[in-house]
């Protein structure tokens, strides 16, 4: 299947994104461009499962198992998909349930659905931890099952959480994240704070506040809490400056405050993710190459 | 047609029909009715007046025949849970046959109750069956016209009860003696209903030609609320 990316940023080009059975996409949309997305492919006949939850609030969780595995006249066995998907009350309406708990229903339902494409749509928003795990138990599925899937994310770090291959919607189409550049840049240590734009503002931040320093488009962002400002320097650059204050670059575009890391979680071979002390959990991506280093390095921290 | 999807929307809304209160207390209503009617003629020493069967009919086709897939409906639209499953015509259309099916063997199961309790099965025969199967299929056509087109569930309860009110209980006109020259009887004698008491008192053809009238306007309704309804799916 392909849908015409003019669609969805409403500019000239002849680019298409392909959506070809068994493989996965992980994409960084613009949150304001998702509303356009999800119709577009809606009206393509990609199945959207969107981040708000459509189910009947009277019935339990095995009724609608059951019902979505009637109608699309599924192989797959109802007590089976309770097991697989850690449901252990079955019989609570989903009135009374959490919503991690409703929310394992779109991921068994994207697996009963007889569209060979699938879309997911911000799905790691407001979810859990153990969701993800679900999420990607469902991703290998869907893939041995032939289905395309295509994971549409507002935040880069949660494409990352899909898988290490991502790429992002621009104007000119699907392209794939660029590494940061390596630049060469004047280490300056002993520093205690480092100078940031916004607007017309430079602001001086104090670097044991920085959570995680992301590249994107060429720029590097820091990130403090709700607060994010572009800085006058490249991943690199960066890099070399905050080393010797607990800093390591986790990801060919990420560099997290080490005394800010949580816990790293492991979702599937080849996807880890560390985990910011934030209200958030902000989930930050973490290379495969780098997964034995950084234990190391928070260890001895 | 997918008998897959008519079978899962059947399943779906028999869970539905028993945990929603709303429509538990439309499926107690007509034996209810039937009871109180019932009770009141056996304690007065009288004999059921025929036309409180008929009352009791209509109730029964305004209350769940119309009322329950337009409850459902209503409840539907408003949460946008349409398209948990349905995104084509075709999708839409086998919900709505599945709805219809339950629907019409509910209205069937709880017309024999009904008219069981007011020991008045003998208005039943052959010719009554078949005017109460057209006004059923129209009453059900009301019940899918107008829950399609609510958005609110609170807009579906006033279309209910104008059709409970002005289609359903028409024949409670009868006990007004209001006189055959009023405006009232006039209309209330073509409504659906009232085709059935005219079936049941020999009246000819016409009634069925009355009831052809409204199934054919009520299908030409559904036929355009499910088209208008599939542009938003």
């Amino acid at each position: 299947m392909e849908i015409e990316v003019k669609n969805l940023t409403g500019l000239r080009s002849d680019e298409k994104i392909k959506m070809t059975a068994g493989e996965v996409l992980a994409v960084q949309i613009p949150y304001e461009r998702l509303e356009v997305f999800a119709e577009t492919l809606q009206n393509a006949g990609v199945h959207v499962f969107s981040g708000s939850l459509l189910y009947y609030k009277r019935m339990n969780l095995k009724v609608h198992i059951e019902y979505l595995r009637k109608w699309y006249n599924s192989p797959l066995k109802t007590d089976d998909l309770v097991r697989q998907f850690n449901i252990t009350d079955v019989s609570t309406r989903l009135s009374k349930l959490s919503r991690a708990e409703i929310q394992k229903l779109t991921y068994i339902h994207a697996l009963l659905s007889n569209n060979k494409h699938i879309v997911f749509i911000d799905p790691f928003i407001n979810t859990v931890n153990d969701n993800i795990h679900l999420f990607h138990k469902m991703k290998e599925q869907l893939v041995n099952q032939g289905k395309s899937l295509f994971v549409a994310a507002s935040r880069l770090e949660d494409a990352f959480i899909v898988q290490p291959d991502v790429m992002k919607l621009t104007e000119q189409g699907l392209q794939v994240v660029e590494t940061a550049d390596n630049t060469e840049e004047d280490s300056i240590s002993n520093v205690s704070k480092i100078k940031v734009k916004a607007n017309d503002k430079t602001i001086f931040v104090t670097i044991e506040d920085i959570e995680y320093l992301e590249s994107q488009d060429g720029k590097t962002y820091i990130n403090l809490g709700s607060e994010k400002f572009v800085m006058e320097s490249t991943l690199q650059g960066a890099e070399e400056q905050l080393e010797a204050h607990g800093f390591y670059r986790c990801h060919r575009s990420y560099i997290v405050n080490l005394h800010k890391v949580k816990e790293i979680i492991t979702w599937s071979k080849n996807t880890y993710s560390v985990i910011i002390s934030n209200p958030e959990k902000a989930k930050i991506p973490l290379s495969r190459a780098k997964f034995n280093e950084i234990q190391e390095k928070l260890v001895k921290l | 047609m997918n008998i897959y999807k008519i079978q899962a929307t059947i399943y779906r809304d028999i869970r539905e029909f028993f945990t929603n209160y709303a429509v538990l207390t439309l499926l107690l209503m007509p034996p209810a009715m039937a009871a109180l009617y019932g009770t009141t003629a056996q304690s007065a020493g009288e004999k059921m007046p025929d036309v409180m069967i008929f009352v009791v009919l209509g109730t029964t086709l305004s209350a769940i025949t119309t009322n329950i897939p337009l409850m459902l409906y209503a409840e539907e639209n408003e949460h946008g849970l349409l398209k948990l499953v349905t995104h084509t015509r075709q999708d839409l259309l086998n919900g709505l046959l599945g709805r219809s099916v339950l629907t019409l063997i509910i209205t069937g199961a709880v017309v024999i109750i009904s008219i069981f309790i007011m020991q008045g099965m003998h208005i039943f025969s052959f010719q009554l069956m078949t005017g109460f199967i057209l006004a059923a299929i129209i009453f059900l056509n009301l019940g899918l016209w107008t829950g399609l087109y609510a958005k609110l569930q609170s807009t579906s309860t006033v279309y209910g009860v104008i059709v409970l009110f002005f289609l359903g209980m028409t024949p409670i006109i009868e006990t007004l003696n209001l006189g055959e020259s009023s405006i009232i009887s006039g209309l209330a004698g073509l409504t659906p209903v009232y085709q059935l008491m005219a079936i049941y008192n020999n009246a000819g053809i016409m009634p069925y030609v009355i009831l052809a009238v409204w199934l054919a306007l009520t299908t030409f309704l559904v036929w355009m609320v499910v088209s208008k309804r599939t542009e938003t799916l």
